[in-house]
């Protein structure tokens, strides 16, 4: 575990005093961070790849450049704590725990993405994490309403409501500060300044452009959001603040080094020469890179070995999603209503769909993709299904096998039978393949070995 | 024994704020001042400020705050002052909450209530007047309700409380103080109204009337008016905007034949349209013996002056009129 001295990091406002500029680092956590924003970076470079070759659609917000930011605060946010962003939600949905697989999948459009294709890249949504929402600061209240159902449930979660610097304009963000503040709600607004609203500089769009002092009564932290530590240790004053004083606004002070969008070039509102100066001068990743190797927490080796294995992984993974489908048209009628009440639902010509419920266990629990589903992967990786179907199989004659030397007592032997699997799908499947456990989250069993389980910030432990 | 509408609501809220501890309610005045329409009147006191939580006049802003509870598993009852307000937070109401659960596949829904009075006041102009019916129920992901009398307000807000969707429950402030007759059965703690299921206020032969709201009013006057001249108008609650109870409909009108739907908001794609449209796709068709007459609001905003404002909305006579038309007689 090494010291260092942060500089120049933080701004108050309204605060007696920011967070510690000294912090620790040990070498678990900064490998841990590390490969993070590398995974979140390559993903973003898959993306964009995949969107070029027209496999992923519509709009596409990337997050390259501003990788520190989700990743220093996922790295204080426990379990019990939630997450609510706007549109540029791939690091977010990633770092919630969602997998890469699910993630890209969603952005291609095939029923093993997170939201089955139905959301596409600015709906994702996992157990804590509320989206991804397309409207620029309607995630604010939202956020705000979030963190007052954690104070109502006295859970002692927090929750954390990004918007960008453009959003921060918006009236409904006042509207909830004002609210939040007047009912302590423990929230924690914070502002992803990446310099541009779209493709308006900020002080072409704000009158002000601290904004951290924006919450005017509440207490603000401007924050060098490319600094991974730096993030960290003010995520973790803004934690505590937020658990025991209410609410409090963070202004990441970011880049972002692609277009507002896809379709954005990013080049008519600012100069290439300003999108390189950053990148070789506050590169998240390559500064945090620096720090590790000063602090000789690990050698150039390892941390190239990281970069090769995220990217060996990301391709493998982008590859196997191109062979996965669509979800079949008998969804398009699914999932509207939790519970229906439409004896049919119009399709273009006539009531001649049938609403149809996907979607077993909802009540802001995230379902996954049934393994039985994604063992369904049609074309390509062959290999893959069968072993599958194999695992399926073998596990299947073990509990045959079990069941039939547990006894003759054909009732209970069943019974045990059921309830034995200690799979995590939470029974959503009736005929759920008494597997691997391991299988039932589609994703990771799709995914090649990489990251055994997506970080999940409430791995952590208590801060 | 009678009950006004305000206490069927009323006793709605308090069934389900003491059935259900995730339950609570927020908007304008809706604790210390015991509601700006006294619909929440003794929550407050009863369940104090978790529950009954006042709110800045900031739509957009506690709409959203309502919804993101709903994400995260409570169950909030957001009151507009009036829904002319919701406008402002109508964002929320289609964006946030309507759409979530398909958007998500199913990973998050939104337990919401929205609900206040809907619909023209009395003497309250343009901006304070207009009827959103068609305004939410043209949106999938969100249930409608439109409640006439005191058992309708009662069982339809329970039901909607309970409903694991988002429910837009519009009431009318100039039925809140009207009193209705109701049993022990809808006074029971557990006394629901299916949610998109329409109810036959007065059967008849003749002609249907389907209306929903205030114009559930209209047009059982109307139809006692018909009966003076010897015609049985069959009156339909539509109760429910979305889902759209069509089969009471057309059921009715393969008795009756003919049909005039009565309804305060405006014509053009309103529910009356609906109705129409629904006619036309449908074999039911086939069982009109005269085309479908609509009485809606004119369409105009609400003037403000009392006779303007009087013949703005339909009347009696208007739909007593339109049935004969209907019908062909004089």
């Amino acid at each position: 575990c090494s010291t260092l001295t942060l500089k120049n990091t933080f701004k108050c406002y309204e605060l007696e005093k920011g967070p510690p500029m000294d912090v620790e680092l040990s070498r678990e956590d900064a490998l841990k961070m590390y490969t993070q924003m590398v995974e979140v970076r390559r993903i973003e470079v898959v993306c964009n790849n995949m969107y070029k070759a027209k496999h992923i659609r519509g709009f596409c917000h990337l997050y390259n450049g501003q990788e520190a930011v989700a990743v220093g605060m996922c790295a204080v946010l426990q379990k019990k704590d939630s997450v609510i962003t706007a549109y540029r939600a791939h690091a977010w949905t990633y770092l919630m725990g969602v997998s890469a697989y699910g993630l890209i999948a969603e952005l291609v459009g095939v029923k093993t993405g997170c939201s089955r294709g139905k959301g596409g890249s600015m709906h994702t949504y996992g157990d804590n994490f509320y989206g991804g929402n397309g409207i620029v600061g309607a995630q604010v209240p939202l956020g705000a309403g979030i963190a007052l159902a954690h104070r109502y449930k006295g859970d002692g979660g927090v929750c954390v409501a990004l918007y960008g610097d453009g959003a921060s304009n918006q009236g409904q963000v006042f509207e909830a500060y004002n609210m939040a503040k007047l009912w302590g709600l423990p929230c924690i607004f914070v502002c992803e300044n990446n310099q541009y609203g779209m493709g308006t500089s900020i002080d072409r769009h704000a009158a002000l452009t601290d904004f951290y002092m924006r919450g005017q009564y509440i207490p603000g932290l401007w924050v060098d959001g490319n600094q991974v530590l730096a993030v960290r240790s003010a995520t973790q004053f803004a934690v505590d603040h937020a658990r025991n004083c209410g609410p409090i606004v963070l202004e990441m002070n970011t880049y972002r080094y692609e277009g507002h969008s896809m379709s954005d070039p990013g080049t008519a509102y600012r100069s290439r020469n300003e999108v390189k100066t950053i990148r070789s001068k506050r590169d998240p990743i390559e500064s945090f890179r620096k720090q590790i190797l000063q602090l000789c927490l690990a050698d150039e080796e390892e941390l190239k070995k990281i970069d090769a294995k995220v990217r060996k992984d990301l391709q493998a993974i982008s590859k196997k999603i191109l062979a996965d489908r669509e979800v079949g048209l008998d969804e398009l009628a699914a999932d509207i209503y939790s519970k229906n009440l439409e004896p049919s639902i119009r399709g273009v010509s006539g009531f001649n769909l049938k609403h149809k419920n996907v979607a077993d266990v909802c009540f802001g629990k995230s379902r996954r993709t049934p393994a039985s589903e994604i063992k369904d992967v049609p074309i390509g990786d062959a290999a893959f299904a069968a072993a599958q179907k194999k695992a399926s199989e073998e596990s299947k004659a073990r509990k045959a096998a079990a069941a039939a030397a547990k006894g003759k007592d054909g009732k209970d032997g069943k019974d045990g039978k059921d309830g034995k699997p200690p799979s995590d799908d939470k029974g959503e499947d009736k005929d759920a393949e008494p597997k691997d456990a391991k299988a039932a989250e589609p994703p990771k069993a799709a995914a090649p070995p990489k990251a055994p389980a997506p970080p999940k910030s409430g791995d952590k432990p208590k801060s | 024994k009678q009950m006004t509408v305000r206490d069927g609501l009323n006793s709605a809220l308090d069934d389900e704020l003491a059935r259900d501890d995730r339950v609570f309610l927020l908007g304008e005045e809706v604790a210390q001042y015991d509601g700006a329409y006294k619909v929440s009147r003794g929550l407050w006191k009863k369940y104090g400020d978790k529950r009954i939580i006042d709110t800045p006049i900031t739509e957009m802003g506690f709409a959203g705050i309502a919804v993101g509870a709903a994400m995260a598993g409570l169950r909030p009852i957001c009151e507009f002052m009036t829904f002319n307000f919701s406008m402002q937070a109508i964002d929320h109401v289609i964006n946030s909450a309507a759409k979530t659960f398909y958007m998500s596949a199913g990973a998050v829904n939104v337990p919401i209530v929205f609900r206040g009075p809907n619909g023209a006041s009395a003497g309250v102009a343009a901006q304070h007047s207009q009827c959103f019916a068609a305004w939410y129920a043209h949106c999938p992901g969100l249930k409608v309700v439109s409640p006439y009398d005191t058992e309708d307000a009662r069982g339809l807000l329970k039901a909607a409380i309970r409903d694991p969707d988002p429910v837009v429950v519009l009431e009318n402030e100039l039925m809140y103080g009207v009193a209705f007759p109701v049993d022990e059965t809808v006074t029971d703690v557990d006394f629901l109204v299916p949610l998109g299921k329409a109810k036959i206020m007065r059967p008849g032969k003749d002609i249907t009337i389907v209306a929903h709201s205030k114009a559930v009013e209209t047009a059982l006057l109307s139809a006692a008016e018909l009966a003076k001249k010897g015609i049985e108008a069959e009156v339909i609650n539509l109760r429910s905007i979305r889902p759209l109870d069509m089969q009471t409909i057309f059921t009715s009108v393969r008795k009756t034949h003919h049909l005039i739907t009565v309804e305060n908001g405006w014509p053009q794609h309103g529910v009356g349209a609906e109705i129409c449209a629904r006619f036309m796709e449908d074999p039911a068709f086939f069982e009109l013996d005269a085309p479908v007459w609509r009485c809606c609001g004119v369409d105009v905003p609400m003037p403000y002056a009392k006779t303007l404002e009087l013949h703005a909305l339909p009347r009696e006579p208007d739909v007593t009129a339109a049935a004969l038309k209907v019908l062909g007689k004089k």
